[in-house]
């Protein structure tokens, strides 16, 4: 070949060297033995070479094959380098431009889904790591209640699996689309019909139907798993606040002379401390079959807590919902603690007993106070709640009220504070 | 316009028999004013699609690539022509003024 014709070829090859050589290697060829054609057609070089602009062959390679490579990759990566290669390939026409700006719609819902089903899949690996890491935490015992929070994890990952596929095949199908009337759009700006659709993978579409079945599969299994061991109606209950139809009722009772500080908390249940009748210190509590709790001695105090007895998974999360079961704590008249402390999660909590000092606090349940039948000097906060003093609601977040020699702390983080 | 005619055109020429690059690119150009740069994407594309194949006979010591047309290829060019056939009516409206007689000539 002559110097003209090498110096075109070379032009090409520098105008394509970003694109992958399987893209570059056929149309150097083609267009090597285009000119090699035409030279034994008689025509001359000067003639071959003044009918090929090697910029519109470049932008007719790069459009092409940027639409090529992107429909043939997975997933959002289709959607990455077309968009920029396919404005390359348009060399600034402002009506395909203008196409181009109209694909972002799509492409933009797509990219959303494509994001949707990512989270999806991240929630079911998440799923499967919060179901071992509960059923780690179960009571051995509940062999029943284990298999049904392995269910439960199978439901969650085979449900949110389905999803993420659905999702992500949906973003697909619109990216497919989208690249299709791209490619029309750049091609062939007046054609009626968008050229047919490129090959699919009769294998792919199969392997894709058969994921989504054995994902639903799993997912009904897991339901399957789960109702037997009572799970979804222990939620249920626990949520709407229902009051459980089997409770254990426990009790313990100390000496007040031995006792100086008295430590309660909860998850869920309530706590009511209040002046009783008997010489004692006692304490009730309403246990019902997913918590557990127990009051000990620990040297001239007392402290109740209750946790989850290990038989219902991811307790902690839901138990945030306000309890219906109590603890019950009564003093004899008379009797003032050095110092007590209420904590619960979301249990209502009421005091009506006298103390040195009294902390209490809640994050999300009703908070109680008999401040006036006792010399209290009172703090109350709270965050997301209110504060109502003798029944008149406040419109700060903050409350003090200088009083006797005994101090209560009342916190509450989203519930009410009713200081009576 | 004619852009849009040159797949048809291609394929409708291959179904009467395989031909080379150049001479397919001859044809065209007889039929068709278009850039001889237009060819090439064409043809890349029906072969993406699987419209159509190659093959490599030996000419005067080089390699000629020859383009065939394949079955779907066939039912494609099958599918363009009751387009076209579609397309016959919308012509000739045009080309009476917008006179909507033609089906009953």
């Amino acid at each position: 070949m002559s110097e003209k014709i090498d110096g075109l070829m070379a032009s090409l090859r520098a105008g394509l060297q970003d694109l992958p050589e399987e893209a570059v290697r056929p149309a150097l060829d083609y267009w090597a033995e285009y000119i090699a054609e035409a030279l034994e057609a008689g025509r001359s070089e000067e003639e071959i070479l003044s009918r090929l602009s090697t910029e519109e062959i470049v932008a007719a390679i790069r459009a092409e094959a940027s639409l090529v490579r992107a429909e043939s990759r997975p997933g959002p990566l289709r959607l990455t380098g077309a968009g920029r290669s396919v404005l390359r390939g348009l060399g600034g026409t402002a009506g395909r431009a203008s196409l181009l700006a109209a694909a972002s719609v799509p492409y933009t819902l797509a990219i959303g889904l494509y994001l949707c089903a990512v989270g999806s899949f991240l929630a079911v690996a998440a799923s499967a790591g919060l179901t071992v890491y509960e059923i780690t935490r179960m009571s051995a015992s509940s062999a029943w209640e284990r298999i049904g929070a392995a269910g439960l994890g199978l439901f969650a990952a085979g449900l949110l699996g389905a999803l993420g596929l659905l999702l992500w095949l949906a973003a697909n199908a619109i990216t497919r689309v989208t690249l299709r009337v791209l490619r029309r759009g750049v091609h062939r700006s007046d054609a009626k019909e968008p050229p047919p659709a490129a090959p699919r993978s009769p294998g792919r579409w199969k392997a894709r139907r058969a994921a989504f079945i054995v994902l639903l599969a799993l997912g009904l299994l897991g339901l399957g798993l789960t109702i037997p061991a009572r799970l979804p109606w222990s939620y249920v209950s626990i949520w709407n606040s229902m009051r459980p139809a089997a409770l254990t009722e426990r009790s313990w009772s100390f000496d007040p002379a031995e006792i100086r500080t008295l430590d309660l908390q909860t998850l869920s249940s309530g706590i009511t401390v209040r002046v009783g009748s008997s010489d004692l210190i006692t304490l009730r509590y309403e246990e019902p079959r997913w918590m557990s709790g127990a009051a000990l001695r620990r040297g001239d105090g007392v402290s109740f807590s209750e946790t989850s007895s290990g038989r219902l998974p991811y307790l902690e999360w839901v138990a945030r919902h306000e309890g219906v079961t109590t603890l019950v704590m009564e003093v004899p008249e008379g009797y003032v603690p050095r110092e007590v402390t209420l904590r619960s999660g979301s249990g209502p909590i009421e005091v009506a007993m006298p103390a040195e000092t009294i902390r209490v606090e809640t994050e999300n349940g009703r908070l109680g106070f008999a401040a006036s039948r006792y010399a209290y000097g009172v703090r109350a906060m709270t965050r997301n709640g209110t504060i109502s003093v003798s029944g008149t609601v406040l419109d700060r977040t903050t409350y003090e009220a200088a009083g006797g020699p005994l101090e209560a702390e009342l916190r509450s983080v989203d519930g009410k504070v009713e200081i009576r | 316009m004619k852009k849009g005619v040159l797949e048809p055109l291609v394929l409708a020429i291959l179904k009467d028999g395989d031909a080379y690059g150049y001479e397919l690119s001859e044809r065209v150009a007889g039929i068709v004013d278009i850039a001889e740069t237009a060819l090439y994407p064409v043809l890349r594309r029906l072969q993406e699609q699987g419209l159509l194949e190659t093959y490599s006979v030996e000419h005067n010591g080089r390699l000629r690539k020859y383009y065939r047309i394949t079955p779907r290829g066939r039912r494609r060019w099958q599918e363009y022509v009751k387009e076209l056939e579609g397309l016959e009516r919308v012509i000739a409206l045009v080309k009476r003024g917008g006179k909507d007689d033609v089906g009953e000539d």
